[in-house]
């Protein structure tokens, strides 16, 4: 059977990351307002843990694109070996240029030099 | 009926002529945007690197704080634990955006080298060298000799070389015309996925320290440091003498100082994506409408340029 109330929004990334940050100042407040150094130790302890579960919560946002980012890296290598192939073609095109140049000027010696045997 | 002597000159100015009538006046690359593919891609070069500074500034800072953590933590007989000495990110998921980064890089060097002018240079280089082969050859003893009066000049030689090599530039831009267009529209839609990923990494974070993404960490990385070294002299003040309490206390604003530039270093990041965005667009403009496009292109050069600065001032202080 399910419950009549409405169900609590779910919490929103930033909303997770916001209570951890009031934990990390509320425990450094905690830290300056201990007067023994036990007490001061334990506190700064737990505020260690809290910085660390940050970095965590960071880490995992950006592991979650990653899967997004390799995706996009298919997508740019397709284009990038479309960009390859086209300058192979152009490379094609030079060396029939420069083939092309060779015997032109071989047609021009020829001539030339039947004009000088032929005049 | 006119000799062949006066024909083949007059043919080659023909052929020369047209491929040049061609190339200025139909079809071919405009000339700013064969200027303006380098600085795009020197650009691309500029903010990927800043791009990856980025995320090794944000690991950098978390191995400073850690080992500060440890120092300040220690106690003598209290046994290390190597396994608590972490890295921020997986190799993993570093791997995939740096390896985005290098297609992004390729994308704009492959394009510099095809519409920069080095595949026309690459025609006129090898002609240059076949036109000085032909110099060699037509002035040799033998040909000279064989040739006797029949003039066939160097000057000649090269006029047949050149309209062929106008004719080879103007096929060449006439295929990157007709490709470049659609490669580039082709890469709008990645481009722009590229810059919301990665903008989403950067994330955001306000003068509290709230935030989320690599500013967040960051900004919680500097917060931790300056958190540990007020315990550092908490706990050592008496320990130290004059110099040494200056000197560890001058490291709070300094830290302060370095937390807002780091920070405002990562933010000018983040903007600069909008700019590769916007010059990728412009690319794309300036290859279909031969209009003026520097403006978005130079604007990403010159901030990559200068944020890369930063990024290696932030990478040379603790």
């Amino acid at each position: 059977m399910s419950g009549s109330g409405t169900a609590s929004p779910q919490p929103q990334q930033s909303d997770v990351y916001s209570a951890f940050k009031s934990l990390y100042d509320s425990l450094n407040d905690a830290y300056w307002a201990a007067s023994t150094v036990e007490a001061k130790d334990r506190i700064s302890g737990e505020r260690d843990e809290v910085y660390e579960v940050m970095m965590d919560l960071v880490a995992e946002d950006i592991k979650s694109r990653t899967g997004d980012f390799q995706a996009l890296s298919q997508k740019v290598t397709e284009v990038n070996k479309r960009l390859e192939a086209l300058s192979k073609d152009i490379d094609s095109l030079v060396a029939r240029v420069s083939a092309a140049n060779a015997v032109v000027s071989g047609i021009t010696q020829v001539l030339s030099l039947a004009r000088a045997f032929f005049p | 009926m006119r000799s062949l002597r006066t024909t083949l000159p007059l043919r080659t100015l023909a052929v020369t002529g047209a491929a040049v009538f061609l190339c200025l006046f139909w079809s071919c690359l405009p000339s700013k945007v064969q200027t303006a593919i380098p600085a795009f891609a020197q650009a691309v070069t500029a903010m990927s690197a800043n791009t990856k500074a980025a995320f090794e500034v944000v690991e950098q800072k978390y191995e400073e704080a850690q080992a500060f953590t440890l120092v300040v933590n220690y106690r003598p007989g209290q046994r290390f634990d190597p396994s608590t000495v972490k890295v921020l990110l997986a190799d993993e998921d570093l791997d995939a955006r740096m390896k985005l980064l290098a297609g992004l890089q390729q994308y704009a060097s492959q394009l510099e080298a095809l519409a920069g002018g080095a595949a026309t240079s690459k025609v006129e280089q090898s002609n240059k060298q076949l036109g000085a082969s032909l110099k060699t050859l037509a002035s040799s003893a033998p040909i000279k000799s064989m040739a006797g009066n029949a003039r066939y000049t160097a000057i000649e030689a090269n006029g047949s070389v050149s309209a062929v090599d106008a004719l080879g530039n103007f096929l060449i831009q006439e295929k990157l015309r007709k490709n470049l267009p659609e490669l580039i529209a082709g890469m709008q839609e990645p481009v722009a996925a590229i810059r919301d990923l990665f903008k989403a990494d950067i994330g955001a974070v306000d003068t509290k320290g709230d935030g989320r993404g690599l500013r967040f960490a960051l900004w919680a990385t500097y917060t931790q440091l300056i958190q540990k070294q007020q315990e550092f002299l908490d706990a050592n003040f008496k320990d130290l003498n004059p110099e040494q309490r200056a000197a560890e206390i001058e490291k709070l604003p300094a830290t302060v100082r370095a937390r807002r530039l780091a920070d405002q270093t990562l933010a000018q990041t983040e903007t600069s994506l909008d700019q590769l965005v916007k010059a990728n667009v412009q690319l794309l403009d300036a290859v279909k409408t031969k209009g003026a496009m520097h403006s978005e292109i130079d604007g990403l050069r010159d901030e990559s340029l200068r944020i890369g600065e930063f990024y290696r001032s932030l990478s040379s202080t603790k």
